[in-house]
């Protein structure tokens, strides 16, 4: 496979260092060089930046699309980790490349950085490279130790397939590309009618209660499963909150996605740091075979507050 | 409620939003019966409504807190008969809200957030800790020079 430019993003760089490892690993077990770039700031937020001041907003995503391309301009692909990072990037171009007014005021504003304007990259989530490049069955020869005797419920994200002229991923309204790579690792998974509903962690900001009603409603949905596995660590953050505040409901331990495909590919749960989740999934990796992950813990994970 | 037209709010409106098809909406109510918050309320948010409301000129669209309970999950862009973009739409709103000073406050700490750090979530000291053992190069880079830039776009 070619290399691409790797997009960390500032949730999973500073909150949930263990997914970027995570990701890091399987990059490395199939063959996938993920290249590092200096400098990037926040995405930025697609929603409340963008809301606020999209002007700022495209100028941001734009800078951080310069410096993906390089000196060169010679980056074949962006990859973002998050679904969020990945609706601005993507949306970012999108306008970069089919509004002239806007494209020539971001590129002043690049100038002044002594940057130029790049969108000739693609921009993609990883999901979306290693179900597009290698595929569910390409995928199953390369696991060690595949997650037999599991039901998994999965919750793709809006944002991984919508909006879908943006996106270009998957079917918007009934996504299916997750639910493949789930049962590619050994899964069954557990089918359900909001399955493409959002986690609601979007207005968490304007409207508590509506945000976490929105998030119990899945929880519940999800009861049966063993685990919810998410491709953005804002859905993860929403679905671990919200099991934090409400006692009153199921436990379902919450997995991003490359953490459970990095298990499969032989990592140890201390090396991908899945001991740092508030709910957790010690009951799932026991069922795996893994030992409780104790001595790699560390201190100050239970002082994570929910936010 | 008696809903109350204001022809400058509206004028503002169709100069600012003008990029955007929102007049080619023809109220079927699709975008409400595909939208999660309407489902738990239509109290809460309703699409159609706002779009009417900005259509014909109803400067409460940006106060009434409906416009800020939209997740922009884009169910209802998915599904309009009429390509309405109601995401494009509530984004385009907000930032006029936000221009005239009327944004919750928590959006406009997140401003102040991003100008300040250059991210949203700040990083830790306990968070270097974790990177480091799990062999992660450091997350930190100067964007003083950037953010300094930005600050002046902003003000």
């Amino acid at each position: 496979m070619s290399a691409h430019v790797l997009y960390p993003g500032c949730l999973i760089s500073r909150r949930y260092p263990g997914f970027e490892a995570a990701a890091r690993f399987v990059a490395k077990k199939l063959g996938m060089e993920l290249v590092d770039r200096e400098g990037f700031t926040c995405c930025p937020d697609p929603v409340w930046l963008r809301s606020a001041r999209q002007d700022l907003w495209l100028r941001m995503a734009a800078r951080n699309l310069a410096v993906a391309a390089g000196q060169n301009g010679d980056a074949g692909s962006l990859v973002a980790l998050c679904n969020g990072c990945f609706e601005t990037l993507n949306t970012a171009l999108h306008l970069l490349k089919t509004d002239q007014k806007q494209r020539e005021q971001v590129a002043r504003f690049l100038e002044s950085q002594g940057q130029t304007l790049s969108t000739c990259l693609q921009v993609k989530h990883l999901v979306q490279v290693v179900y597009e490049t290698l595929g569910p069955e390409e995928l199953k020869k390369h696991l060690v130790r595949p997650l037999e005797g599991l039901t998994l419920a999965t919750h793709p994200g809006c944002h991984l397939t919508r909006p879908s002229d943006i996106a270009r991923f998957d079917d918007p309204l009934n996504p299916r590309a997750l639910d493949e790579l789930v049962e590619a690792l050994g899964a069954r998974v557990l089918d359900y009618p909001t399955k493409s509903q959002c986690c609601g962690l979007p207005v968490f900001v304007t409207d508590r209660e509506l945000s976490l009603s929105l998030a119990a409603e899945k929880i519940r949905a999800v009861a049966q499963a063993d685990g919810l596995v998410v491709t953005c660590p804002s859905c993860f953050q929403q679905f671990e909150t919200v099991q934090m505040l409400d006692r009153s409901l199921p436990r379902v331990p919450v997995f991003y996605y490359f953490e459970l495909l990095a298990l499969a590919l032989g990592a140890d749960p201390g090396e991908i740091g899945l001991d740092q989740h508030r709910i957790k999934a010690d009951a799932v990796l026991a069922r795996l075979g893994h030992a409780k992950s104790s001595a790699h813990g560390v201190s100050g994970a239970r002082g994570t507050k929910p936010n | 409620m008696a809903v109350r037209i204001d022809p400058e709010f509206r004028r503002l409106v169709r100069e600012r939003l003008r990029d955007l098809d929102f007049n080619q909406c023809y109220q079927c109510g699709k975008c409400a019966a595909s939208c999660p918050v309407f489902h738990r309320s239509p109290e809460l948010l309703n699409p159609r409504k706002i779009i009417h409301m900005a259509a014909i000129g109803v400067r409460e669209v940006l106060t009434q807190p409906p416009l800020w309970r939209c997740t922009t999950c884009y169910e209802c862009v998915e599904q309009c008969p009429q390509t309405v973009n109601f995401v494009d739409l509530v984004v385009a709103l907000r930032n006029l809200a936000y221009e005239m000073g009327m944004a919750p406050r928590g959006v406009q700490e997140e401003v102040e957030t991003v100008l300040k750090q250059g991210f949203v979530y700040p990083l830790t000291g306990r968070i270097r800790q974790v990177r480091q053992r799990l062999g992660l190069p450091p997350a930190a880079s100067d964007l003083e020079g950037v953010l300094q830039t930005l600050r002046e776009v902003a003000s």
